[in-house]
């Protein structure tokens, strides 16, 4: 396919906010700065998320084991064998890798679809929680607090808040890259048989179990990657901010309310969705869950208005609006 | 010489009898006919044969090996294709990219996938609708996706099931030239079809089955005349002409 006149036009349109990124920690306040992190944070984490679950439609409630299985791994390595986390993260993934091959291979051996498959994974991710709240050698409920080290790039610390910001840009543009790399091969198109029919995907000579387990394997592997960088801000992790229910809904509800299966909806997601829960958590306070409220509310009027999400709404809007 | 040999095939759904004691030979290079009234064991056999179901007895041997008990993506990937009674279609993907999935069997590439799609869509009359998502498309047109998918995938044996089924008289003389088509090609053809004038002026033999029985085989004309079989077709709203 040659690149089509929209496509290009796109292009044009998407370098205008690269820039405006690319220069924002000039301008910026820290508290700017610290809403930008996770909106480019919880991006990524959504795209990981979307990969799996968007693509292959294989729902995940239990994004926040692979998470918790990435910050405890380069979290533990670093505290105990100062192992710098940017290695540390590397085999975090790797572990995380295993993990998920391990869950996709026995829940798809034993044909687990729909809401089994999502149930499976929330189990797994709260028994992972449970776990750790008991391993003292992990911090059990206290949690692991990272040694301090000032300012040291080579072990994954910053004084300041713009390097975190960099770093989540990166993390979000690669995210993006692998999804629409994703969407253009082979793989994109089996990921998408499958989610479509599953049935006629096999017929097709799709092995749509090793699909799966692969999808998930990649999706586990990426999200280890953001588990590190949560540790590495915040420079403190515990079960209940790593391996919680409320992390796997954190993930998913950008993907959802963005749009799934598509490039562009877990970025939209997390622009519409990011600042308003962080805003009313520094408001509100983080225990109060009034944060949730608000995303009852935005995903009632998304299932309302534009329920295969934002992105795919505003997309048929547009063409609709193009061709009169 | 046979492409796919079924011995002793039988298959049992609790104390049902889907398929009794078949055995069948399936040629190089023919067309060959599976009649029988509704509930005859007709998609069972084709399930069967294409690993959807495991028989509980009997094997199915294609181009000289066994294949029963391989998955259906394995068996696929062989060559021996089938399409579905109901239309299963990418809803939400294009006419074109339907016709890509089957394509990426053989290769990974995709602008050469894409290219050889749009020739399939091309033989199957389909080039027009490409960029209609396939739950937009017409009966007739859907049809016609459920046969270029497979085609894609570039089979050496192709099961069809019904594709003829809520089709009008043109659609279905296009159907039949259709399949004449794909067998000058080179395919072998084994089709499941309730519009008689369809399957027998297509078919080089015909089976025909009742209650998971074999009760007649031969030419068309042969099976026509035959007793038991206009016996089995009494009550069914078509008659054999
Ligand atoms: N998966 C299944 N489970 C239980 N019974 C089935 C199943 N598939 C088919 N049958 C039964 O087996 C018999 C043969 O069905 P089928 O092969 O679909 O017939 P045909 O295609 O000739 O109309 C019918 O009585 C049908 O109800
Ligand atoms: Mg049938």
């Amino acid at each position: 396919m040659t690149m089509s006149s929209p496509g290009k036009k796109l292009y044009t349109v998407l370098i205008v906010p690269l820039i405006i990124f690319l220069v924002l920690p000039i301008f910026a306040g820290s508290y700017l700065l610290h809403i930008m992190i996770f909106i480019f944070f919880y991006a990524y984490l959504s795209q990981c998320w979307n990969i799996l679950s968007g693509y292959t439609g294989q729902f995940s409630l239990g994004h926040a084991a692979f998470l918790g299985v990435g910050a405890y791994t380069s979290s533990f390595l670093f505290s105990q064998y100062s192992l710098t986390p940017w290695v540390g993260m590397f085999i975090g993934a790797l572990v995380s890798l295993c993990v998920g091959l391990f869950i996709g291979h026995i829940c798809f051996r034993f044909g687990l679809k729909g809401a089994f498959f999502a149930l499976a994974t929330m189990a797994f991710a709260e028994i992972l929680r449970i776990l750790f709240l008991n391993l003292p050698s992990m911090g059990g409920a206290q949690g692991l607090l990272l040694p301090l080290r000032g300012n040291a790039p080579l072990l994954y610390q910053f004084e300041g808040k713009a390097p975190f910001y960099y770093i989540a840009l990166i993390m979000m543009l690669v995210s993006v890259a692998v999804a629409y790399a994703i969407e253009r091969s082979k793989t994109g198109f089996y990921f998408k048989a499958i989610h479509q029919n599953e049935e006629s995907a096999e017929a097709l000579g799709v092995d749509t179990k090793k699909y799966k387990v692969i999808a998930v394997g990649l999706s586990a592997a990426m999200t280890a990657f953001g588990g590190t960088f949560f540790a590495q801000y915040f420079m403190y992790i515990q079960p209940d901010n790593t391996y919680s229910t409320f992390v796997s809904f954190d993930i998913m509800l950008r993907s959802i309310i963005g749009g799934m299966g598509t490039v562009a909806g877990p970025v939209i997601g997390s622009f519409i969705l990011t600042p308003l829960a962080e805003i009313t958590r520094s408001f509100l306070g983080g225990k109060s869950g009034a944060h949730l409220m608000i995303y009852g509310l935005i995903l009632m009027a998304v299932c309302i208005f534009l329920p295969q999400g934002v992105y795919p709404g505003i997309k048929k809007w547009l063409t609709r609006f193009q061709s009169e | 010489m046979a492409l796919l040999e079924v011995q002793k095939l039988s298959k049992h759904f609790g104390g049902l009898t889907a398929v009794a004691n078949n055995n069948f030979v399936v040629n190089q290079g023919e067309i060959l006919g599976l009649i029988g009234p509704n509930g005859a064991g007709k998609t069972t056999i084709f399930n069967l044969i294409s690993g959807f179901l495991r028989p509980d007895q009997g094997t199915i041997v294609y181009k000289g090996k066994e294949i029963q008990g391989l998955t259906p993506h394995e068996i696929s990937r062989r060559g021996l294709m089938r399409t579905f009674q109901t239309a299963q279609a990418f809803p939400y993907m294009t006419t074109l990219q339907n016709v890509m999935v089957g394509g990426f069997m053989h290769d990974r590439n995709r602008k050469r996938v894409e290219k050889s799609a749009l020739e399939t869509l091309e033989f199957t009359g389909l080039v027009e609708q490409k960029e209609k998502k396939a739950e937009n498309l017409t009966i007739g047109d859907s049809r016609r996706l459920e046969i270029a998918k497979a085609l894609a995938g570039r089979p050496s044996l192709l099961l069809l099931d019904e594709v003829m089924a809520g089709l009008n008289e043109t659609e279905i003389a296009e159907a039949v030239e259709l399949i004449k088509k794909i067998r000058d090609r080179g395919t072998t053809i084994f089709i499941v079809e309730h519009v008689m004038q369809a399957i027998m002026s297509l078919s080089d033999r015909i089976i025909v089955i009742n209650y998971g029985r074999q009760i007649a085989e031969g030419s068309p004309e042969k099976v026509a005349k035959d007793n038991r079989v206009i016996e089995a077709y009494l009550g069914e709203e078509y008659v054999i002409e």
